[in-house]
């Protein structure tokens, strides 16, 4: 028998229809498994962008998670600022107070998990937030661009 | 990644079908500088030192935990009509997210 395979397919748990897509994608998915001799199990991969951890959205996608209890297999977050390699001083919530956002992921998909009866344990990760550019702006948008001559030495650190 | 994730690997798999099909679309595309930078940041010198480093897919399964599947749009990056025709178009699939909505969310 082969090794049961886990995927995970990105659903924004706020928004009702994209559940029902999903569960039908986990059927099929899994029927095609079975045909081929590949068992699978299908999931959700929660991608927290910024706009699902907007209260009335995490609000949304909690009662969903009541109703549907969907097998949840990870968790990623968008960039979290201070908890990237690299971030400047302006993007450090904690300086002025403000919520920590990868403490809000973390939460949530606690609180999700409660309802998901698959047990699955899940892991939460996050964009590293450090990338590699041919060319860059004189002036530096965001802080977490290099350039190939400033990544390669900083190459095993990073 | 075996080493750093633990035997924990989530892995994107469209990211990986994008790296296994650098090779080709850099030769084809004579993306000369790109393949130079790409080398550069992977410290290699050939695309079969690349290969290596960037294996088939069954040779992650017995590290990754889970394989992550998006729709063929991914995060709604779409490329204008002279890129798409050297790189590829990715059709007219919505996925399970639709373009609009994603452009909504990044909001």
């Amino acid at each position: 028998m082969a090794k049961t395979l886990n995927v995970g397919l990105p659903v924004m748990l706020q928004s009702e229809p994209e559940i029902q897509a999903f569960l039908r994608a986990k059927e099929r998915i899994e029927n095609y498994g079975q045909s081929i001799g590949q068992p699978l199990n299908v999931g959700v991969f929660l991608f927290y962008l910024p706009f699902a951890l907007k209260d009335e959205n995490r609000e949304r996608a909690l009662e969903n998670q009541s109703k549907y209890h969907v097998p949840i297999l990870h968790a990623q977050a968008s960039f979290q600022l201070k908890h990237n390699l690299v971030f400047s001083r302006n993007q450090d919530s904690s300086l002025e107070g403000r919520k920590d956002l990868l403490d809000t992921v973390i939460v949530q998909t606690a609180e999700l998990k409660e309802h998901d009866t698959s047990k699955f344990p899940v892991d939460v990760d996050f964009n590293v937030g450090a990338y590699l550019c041919r060319q860059i702006p004189e002036k530096r948008p965001v802080p977490f661009i290099y350039s190939i001559d400033e990544i390669l030495p900083q190459r095993e650190e990073l | 990644m075996k080493r750093i994730s633990g035997g924990r690997i989530v892995l994107d798999v469209a990211h990986w079908a994008a790296a296994r099909s650098a090779p080709e679309l850099f030769e084809k595309n004579k993306a000369y500088e790109d393949k130079e930078l790409l080398f550069k940041t992977e410290g290699i010198k050939s695309w079969d030192e690349y290969v290596e480093r960037n294996p088939d897919l069954n040779s992650y399964i017995p590290h990754t935990r889970v394989f992550h599947m998006s729709n063929s749009t991914g995060l709604g990056v779409y490329l204008d009509e002279e890129n798409l025709e050297k790189w590829g178009d990715v059709g007219t699939v919505e996925g399970l997210v639709p373009r609009s909505d994603f452009y909504k969310w990044l909001m």
